[in-house]
């Protein structure tokens, strides 16, 4: 794009911008190494879902993207489900398997096709108070075009009944990573001090 | 963390190499997008991983899978290469590619150099999928300078395929304090 005139567009011009850039995309310098921390959201009170959205904002400097999550459901049981969707999209174009355990037996199931990504089990209302599911979602090489969106999942916590997983999920798309949308499955929702980050790791020097 | 390396094929090889790794990090982490070419009859395959070119008995593993919804835990000692026994996808996944990570501690070390790793694949049905996570040694002495990745099937990686080694260093921020 081209670059704009402060002066001419903002001062003289008499437009409005909310700040001094003037339309201008921002300059985003990137830090030393590879593997930086992009963005920290908590949650003020209680909401249906937690949106990551502005991704495609990351696809020329980034070749995967990680995401670290602490979650609790306000659902009245010990635990909830979790569900993921990409873009906005609540279709059938989704595929995840999982491996599980809670402390004594493990479980391996299939979710497919869905319309969501099953990320497994997260601590809800009736476990021990101030508890959070620790989850990390790893999405590598997520902005080649050639490329149906996979990525990695992991999560843990304590208490429920199959708390701890490893996995992945599928959406069957090659469309521009720009949002990743959690919400719990079972009608609870996303608790106050849930906290979600959002970190890239480099392809390129 | 700081990358080391990163490879893109844009045509299929029979596989990765990575040679002139640095000496000057503490640990190695490997991260990968992959497909084999293991027929269409099949969803997904094996990654293998040599160090230093070494085909001798010197790579142990233990592993927790999950193959089609069958679990499995098991170990092999004393094999010709680091067998990821997951993570990578075959031609019968359409455009889709296995994800796996592989973490290398002290790699410049002339001990037995300890390895984790995990990895999945996916796909369209319920079944043709595995992913699982793996406990590894190298047990040569000698620091590693190489890393080749390939099927472990012997077929060729997919364009596209990509790989990626990120450097970990270590350092005191002056702050924390472990004791």
């Amino acid at each position: 794009m081209s670059i704009k005139s402060l002066s001419h567009s903002s001062l003289t011009d008499n437009l409005f911008y909310r700040s001094m850039l003037a339309g201008n995309q921002p300059y985003f310098p990137l830090p030393e190494g590879s593997y930086h921390w992009l963005a920290t959201e908590t949650v003020p009170s209680t909401q249906a879902s937690a949106t990551l959205s502005n991704l495609s904002f990351w696809a020329d400097k980034y070749d995967s993207l990680q995401v670290r999550y602490s979650i609790r459901s306000t659902r009245s049981a010990n635990v909830d489900g979790l569900m993921i969707n990409i873009n906005g999209d609540y279709t059938t174009n989704y595929s995840s398997h999982n491996l599980y355990a809670d402390g004594v037996s493990i479980y391996a199931g299939p979710d497919y096709p869905q319309s969501f990504v099953n990320a497994a089990q997260i601590i809800a209302n009736n476990s021990t108070a101030g508890s959070f599911s620790m989850g990390i979602l790893n999405f590598v090489d997520c902005f080649n075009p050639n490329k149906n969106l996979s990525w990695m999942q992991e999560i843990g916590g304590y208490g429920g009944e199959r708390p701890i997983a490893i996995g992945d999920g599928l959406w069957m798309s090659k469309d521009t990573l720009d949002s990743i949308t959690l919400t719990p499955r079972y009608g609870g929702q996303v608790a106050q001090y849930s906290t979600f980050s959002l970190y890239g790791l480099r392809g390129v020097a | 963390m700081q990358l080391i390396q990163n490879y893109t094929l844009a045509s299929n090889q029979s596989f990765f190499e990575i040679t002139n790794i640095p000496q000057t990090y503490v640990d190695l982490f490997l991260v990968t997008s992959l497909k084999f070419g293991l027929s269409t009859s099949y969803q997904f395959d094996d990654i293998a991983i040599q160090f230093n070119g070494a085909t001798g008995n010197v790579y142990n593993t233990q592993v927790l899978r999950n193959r089609e919804g069958s679990i499995a835990a098991f170990r092999n000692s004393g094999t010709s290469n680091l067998a990821l026994v997951f993570g990578a996808t075959a031609l019968g996944a359409t455009d889709i590619f296995g994800s796996a990570s592989v973490y290398i501690e002290d790699y410049t070390s002339s001990a037995t150099k300890m390895i984790i790793a995990n990895g999945v694949t996916e796909t369209t049905s319920a079944q043709n999928v595995q992913s699982g996570i793996l406990g590894g040694e190298y047990t040569e002495s000698s620091p590693i300078s190489s890393i080749k990745i390939y099927s472990l099937n012997g077929t060729n990686a997919i364009a596209n395929s990509t790989v990626t080694l990120y450097g970990i260093s270590a350092g005191n921020d002056g702050i924390t304090v472990v004791s």
